[in-house]
């Protein structure tokens, strides 16, 4: 399959995964059950892969401990999100996590001593612009 | 006010998920998603516990027929970008998943009526050039 049609389907399917946190939401789903019943899917579509292609895995430990920590902190931004959703708009909570790739950069820079590009900084200008005016919304 | 302290606390979680991914992209991806998630829904389940919150059946044939349809979406979501990052262009295929969230938006303003300011539609705005620049 040719390679954009592969990147609209994750566009799609990704904008649909989160449109169903909304609903979710709406529907007065309890986060804590639609997340353990999200994670034990993927986990069991991906222990299914694993088992069909066979892999082996090198440096068990040092990806058991990155998985445990994915894993809780996957675990509390979906339940967050799902809660949040409750009473903000999605127009609000969407934009406002996603933004949260400052913090990745800034992460990037100070730790990784990556430099940061023109574009990087007019990035981070607007989401502070982005942050002050969405401030307060519902 | 709780609900932008869960705001607050789904912002920062997900800038740590995308550090922990960073460095986990390095080793093997599905048994890294497989443990992740398993670790995951262990821990969900573990708390809601602890929470003893009583509910109905219709809300535990919801939340678990929405976690299923997330949970499928997702994984056709993310294999998707992974056989899509094996042969095209990254530069290209990030900024276009990036704003999958503005799909969301749209949708639920549509179908919810969100309301919608002047200042909000300025923030909006913002946020996806801001998004475009940082992917």
């Amino acid at each position: 399959m040719d390679w954009l049609v592969l990147t609209f389907l994750a566009f799609f399917a990704f904008g649909l995964q989160d449109f169903l946190y909304k609903v979710a939401s709406v529907k007065k789903s309890d986060p804590s059950l639609v997340t353990i019943s999200f994670l034990l899917t993927v986990a069991s579509v991906s222990f299914f892969i694993l088992l069909i292609e066979g892999l082996s895995i090198k440096n068990l430990e040092i990806l058991l401990l990155l998985s445990f920590a994915n894993g809780i902190l996957f675990s509390l931004t979906t339940m967050a999100r799902l809660k949040c959703l409750r009473k903000l708009s999605a127009s609000l909570v969407f934009p406002i996590i996603r933004m949260s790739l400052i913090v990745v950069i800034i992460w990037a820079v100070l730790v990784l001593g990556e430099s940061l590009s023109f574009e990087n900084i007019l990035g981070i200008i607007f989401t502070l612009l982005a942050i002050f005016l969405l401030k307060g919304e519902k | 006010m709780m609900s932008y302290l869960w705001l607050l606390i789904a912002f920062l979680t997900s800038a740590l998920v995308r550090i922990v991914v960073k460095l986990g992209s390095n080793y093997e991806i599905f048994p890294f998603i497989a443990f992740s998630y398993s670790f995951g829904s262990l821990f969900a389940l573990v708390t809601r516990r602890k929470i003893k919150e009583r509910i109905g059946k219709v809300t535990l044939k919801n939340s678990l027929k929405f976690g299923f349809l997330i949970g499928i979406i997702n994984f056709i979501a993310f294999y998707s970008q992974l056989l899509a990052l094996s042969i095209g262009k990254a530069s290209i295929i990030f900024p276009i998943i990036s704003l999958a969230i503005y799909l969301a938006v749209i949708l639920s303003i549509l179908i919810y009526k969100e309301p919608l300011t002047l200042k909000k539609v300025v923030g909006i705005i913002f946020s996806l050039i801001a998004i475009i620049l940082l992917s």
